[in-house]
């Protein structure tokens, strides 16, 4: 019995390793493959497959800087960045505001913000192209940024009300009690505390406004402005298609979001399941 | 000076919770006030609406005859020790105790020359650079109360210092309170549900239950002179034995139990007949002011009333004893006894002979609950 | 004393102005994120509702046209039929992937924490490299896939699942499926770690096998959290434009076409953007009956953004 039960455990075992190692390479292997298309020359790309290159170049990344991908990169920073700053701050303010104080319309502006999940965004985008020519701030990194925090804001939301609410109320009111006001309590105090709830939110948002297509496009409208995804797109059309080029595109596209979620991954995977109330 | 009054004060949470309901008090300046009661029984809204953390709904606070009902805490010249410690962990030990001086605007020599100084007192001048949370519980303790003692507030408030910490811990803490008290001269106002700190520390005690005020007095007016039943009950350890009786005063002067008779000596039956009327009566008796009746040691004195009852249960703690008796009541009458020959031949099972001491004999009202006697 | 004491105007200014400085503080910390909305969301939201309303070259109002134009197409209720494919398709298949992903890693083993860490990765990978990548992948002349189930024999023809109408749908399905997976893994993960080991081994003990283990330990726990995490994926899945757009355009003849497809074809390829907008309030209308019925469904705990 306890021989038999010993072997199983190890198939068991064996099993489990066996499925996870497929579910990895299933997981990575698109990247993988436009990371090693990325060095391999053209005459290579279009001939047998191989999983190692058997010759490496630099030409596709040479000719990705040649047609002006950084100045994407450089767009899509400035708006990631701006989206990161506005959505992490009116979040945190926001999540604050529900939870410690009361007053009419609390509820309604928070179940408010849910609709933002229910309209369909493709739908918003001629009052916006309206809105914005109208404003004279077409391809203004700003209006992207207004909507990429809209994108973002209820998942930022939830999950820093969900670390807010960790945060004992006692460790603001020692603050008032030594003297300080309120909003001293809130720097000195809540915003240390809900740090990794702030890192988390910040993240998520981050990557979600990397990563945005449909507005970007509609309503970056000019080349100059255009974000990374647009540019990327832009290529897989215009040109006839060039996959070496495209496959270092898309890895220089990738690596400021991964290099960002590899620093960032144990909050950001607390901030998921916190916010989505599994933890 | 840290002299606090509370005038009318209540507070509802929504229409039907009442935490704390009309109370008057004045908390005397310098001295250590302890705020008592069960679980639920306001004393902690009360604290908070000390502290400014919570407005009363009705009723004024002041402070030194200043009204500050509706100051902000950080108004208030006063610290509040919580009861998970509320420390920053974020912070170290240092930066957790020159809080409330920076909010100030002290200066760094100042405010390092101050957490020193108290950290010394508090012995944890050792611990300054670390975060609170590599700390034992005990020390976390220190660390709470020197942040609040640094800044020398004319009051200190402590919300159930004492209860996460583990009984020796407590004891030790208990003393180093008291000690600190006596050191400072402020006035401290501490909370707390455990009846053995309140006595044992406390200058005066506020004793609370449903909101309401029981009894505010010093340790010994309350064991020996409670002002209700629940007064009685609550305070002494173990409890007072409570029973129904009837108070009769026909020629005979005597309790009547139903089952025994507690028949009051003539020389104190015209002080029973001059406050009490004949009729229902809850009758009180501390289990130390029982004693055995054996014919060698503790013979009953003349005229001391008794009572005759079996052993049921009987609690060993080692220089004394708890016995439960049934006398035919239906609850049981608990003595505690250090008596050796009682101690030594008593056993479950037994019949025995327990004289009550009329001068530590409690009389209540049925209805009202208030002390008759 | 005297009249103050039947007015007490001091007492009446002083607790007003305390009521109303923390009322207006909570309100006012509420403004960044409500402003945000209302730009972004709630303008273009009402805009969209009245053009649905306007023939948008003369700007005329024409009541209700575009939605019996809407009503009358049979494109239209296959469109809504292949959303509703599309949605339930997803999640049930996330969930499953997902699922079966935490509970691999419910063992501790070593380099877990690493597993967990890189398996989130097709979530952080932009969708338009995504796209790209898989494309590059699938491709029907020089990519891998192709050319190794050729080699293995189980195909005799290259093939591009992308203009087939038979294999685009499952396909986009599919690659939708690996990018959201890896994050209900991560959720459903989070939740198994609550689960205190006892309940386990009570389990065992009773002689429970694995599936019975699952259903009377695992189940029950993972319940309220799958049924929040299944509201938020059905509404953000039905919403779906980037992925599919970036993949096939809706093609090949309309088979990957949902409701957020539709609405771009319609609005820009079709150059109907009041026909567009009455598919978007429809689209909109649907979702909330939709919220409506799973709240009334289920007592949720009480969260006030949930």
């Amino acid at each position: 019995m306890s021989v038999n039960y010993a072997v199983y455990r190890r198939l068991a075992d064996l099993a489990r390793f066996a499925l996870l190692a497929a579910v990895i390479v299933v997981f990575l292997f698109p990247f993988l493959w436009i990371l090693k298309s990325s060095f391999e020359p053209s005459s290579l790309l279009y001939g047998e497959v191989t999983l190692i290159p058997t010759d490496v170049t630099m030409a596709h990344y040479e000719r990705a800087i040649e047609i002006g991908f950084l100045n994407a990169v450089k767009n899509s920073l400035v708006v990631a960045v701006g989206t990161t700053i506005l959505t992490t701050g009116a979040s945190l303010l926001g999540a604050y505001s529900v939870l410690r104080y009361t007053y009419p319309g609390r509820g309604a502006s928070a179940r408010l913000i849910l609709l933002t999940y229910m309209f369909p965004h493709v739908a918003l985008i001629v009052p916006m192209y309206q809105l914005a020519s109208t404003l004279n701030v077409l391809g203004h990194p700003v209006t992207l940024i207004v909507l990429h925090s809209m994108l973002a804001l209820p998942f930022c939301l939830w999950i820093l009300q969900a670390f807010l609410e960790d945060i004992p109320r006692e460790l603001e009111e020692a603050a008032l009690v030594e003297g300080a006001t309120e909003l001293q309590a809130f720097y000195h105090v809540t915003i240390p505390q809900a740090m990794p709830g702030i890192i988390a939110a910040g993240t998520f948002a981050f990557i979600m406004s990397w990563g945005e297509y449909m507005f970007a496009y509609v309503l970056m409208t000019t080349s100059a402005s255009h974000t990374v995804p647009v540019a990327l797109f832009q290529l897989l059309g215009s040109y006839a298609v060039d996959w070496g080029l495209l496959s270092a595109v898309g890895v220089i596209a990738t690596l400021p979001v991964l290099a960002l979620f590899w620093l960032m991954a144990k909050y950001l995977g607390k901030g998921i399941a916190k916010g989505t109330g599994a933890v | 000076m840290g002299e606090v009054a509370l005038q009318n004060v209540s507070k509802r949470f929504g229409d039907d919770v009442v935490a704390v309901d009309s109370i008057d008090a004045s908390f005397r300046d310098g001295a250590y006030t302890m705020i008592l009661g069960p679980s639920g029984c306001g004393k902690t809204t009360t604290l908070r609406i000390i502290a400014g953390l919570e407005t009363p709904t009705e009723g004024e606070i002041l402070i030194n005859d200043e009204v500050v009902t509706n100051k902000p805490p950080q108004k208030r010249d006063l610290s509040l020790v919580f009861q998970n410690l509320a420390l920053w962990d974020h912070k170290t030990v240092e930066e957790n105790m020159e809080f409330g001086m920076r909010m100030r605007g002290v200066g760094k020599e100042e405010r390092q020359a101050r957490v020193a100084e108290i950290a010394e007192i508090l012995r944890i001048e050792d611990k300054l650079g670390e975060s609170p949370a590599s700390l034992s519980g005990g020390q976390q303790q220190r660390v709470a109360l020197g942040r609040s003692l640094v800044r020398e507030p004319e009051l200190l408030l402590l919300d159930e210092p004492l209860s996460s910490l583990d009984e020796r811990l407590r004891l030790e803490m208990r003393t180093e309170l008291a000690r600190v008290h006596q050191e400072l001269g402020t006035t401290f106002i501490h909370v707390t549900h455990n009846q053995e700190d309140a006595m044992t520390i406390a200058d005066e005690i506020l004793l609370l239950n449903n909101g309401r005020l029981q009894q505010f007095d010093d340790p010994l007016e309350l064991y020996h002179n409670p002002a209700n039943e629940f007064v009685a009950d609550f305070i002494g350890s173990p409890s007072m034995n409570l029973f129904d009786a009837t108070f009769v005063a026909d020629g005979e002067t005597y309790l009547d139990a139903g089952s025994f008779r507690l028949t009051i000596p003539p020389h104190v039956a015209d002080a029973f007949r001059d406050t009490v009327d004949e009729g229902d009566v809850r009758v009180g008796m501390r289990p130390e002011a029982l004693r055995f009746v054996t014919d060698e040691s503790t013979p009953a004195r003349n005229g001391t009333p008794t009572i005759d009852a079996t052993v049921t249960i009987v609690e060993t703690f080692g220089d004394f004893n708890w016995y439960y008796l049934d006398t035919g009541i239906g609850t049981d009458i608990v003595v505690q006894s250090a008596d050796e020959s009682a101690m030594e031949n008593v056993d479950v099972g037994d019949s025995v002979t327990v004289a009550v001491e009329v001068d530590r004999l409690h009389l209540f009202d049925p209805r009202t609950e208030a002390a008759l006697l | 004393m005297g009249i103050s004491e039947y007015f007490p105007v001091e007492r009446w200014r002083r607790g007003r102005r305390s009521w109303d400085r923390r009322t207006l503080t909570g309100m006012a910390l509420m403004v960044p994120a409500l402003v945000i909305v209302a730009i972004a969301l709630i303008y273009p939201f009402l805009g969209a509702i009245q053009i649905s309303f306007l023939n948008i070259g003369t700007n005329e109002f024409v009541g209700l046209r575009h939605y019996r134009w809407l009503i009358g197409q049979d494109v239209f209720w296959a469109v809504v039929g292949r959303s509703v494919v599309w949605t339930v398709a997803n999640l049930a298949l996330q969930g499953a992937v997902g699922i079966g992903i935490a509970l691999l890693l419910h063992r501790h083993f070593f380099g877990r924490d690493a597993v967990r860490t890189v398996m989130l990765i097709p979530f952080v990978i932009p969708s338009a490299v995504t796209a790209i990548s898989w494309q590059w992948v699938l491709n029907a002349s020089y990519g891998p896939v192709n050319e190794w189930l050729l080699t293995l024999g189980l195909l005799s023809t290259p093939v591009n699942p992308f203009s087939e109408a038979e294999l685009a749908f499952p396909t986009v399905i599919l690659i939708n499926t690996w990018r959201w997976a890896p994050l209900v893994a991560l959720v459903v993960f989070a939740v198994l770690q609550t689960i205190p080991r006892e309940e386990y081994e009570a389990a065992r003990i009773e002689g429970a096998g694995i599936f019975s283990e699952f259903y009377h330990v695992t189940y029950p726990h993972l319940k309220d959290s799958l049924l929040i995490l299944g509201l938020i994926g059905f509404l953000l899945t039905f919403n779906i434009f980037d992925l599919i757009w970036l993949l096939t355009k809706g093609g090949p003849v309309g088979v990957t076409t949902t409701l957020p497809v539709f609405i771009y074809e319609v609005a820009f390829n079709l150059r109907n953007i009041g026909r567009a907008s009455a598919v978007s309030v429809v689209l909109f209308l649907l979702l909330v009956v939709f919220v409506a019925l799973y709240f009334r469904q289920r007592e949720f705990k009480e969260s006030e953004f949930a």
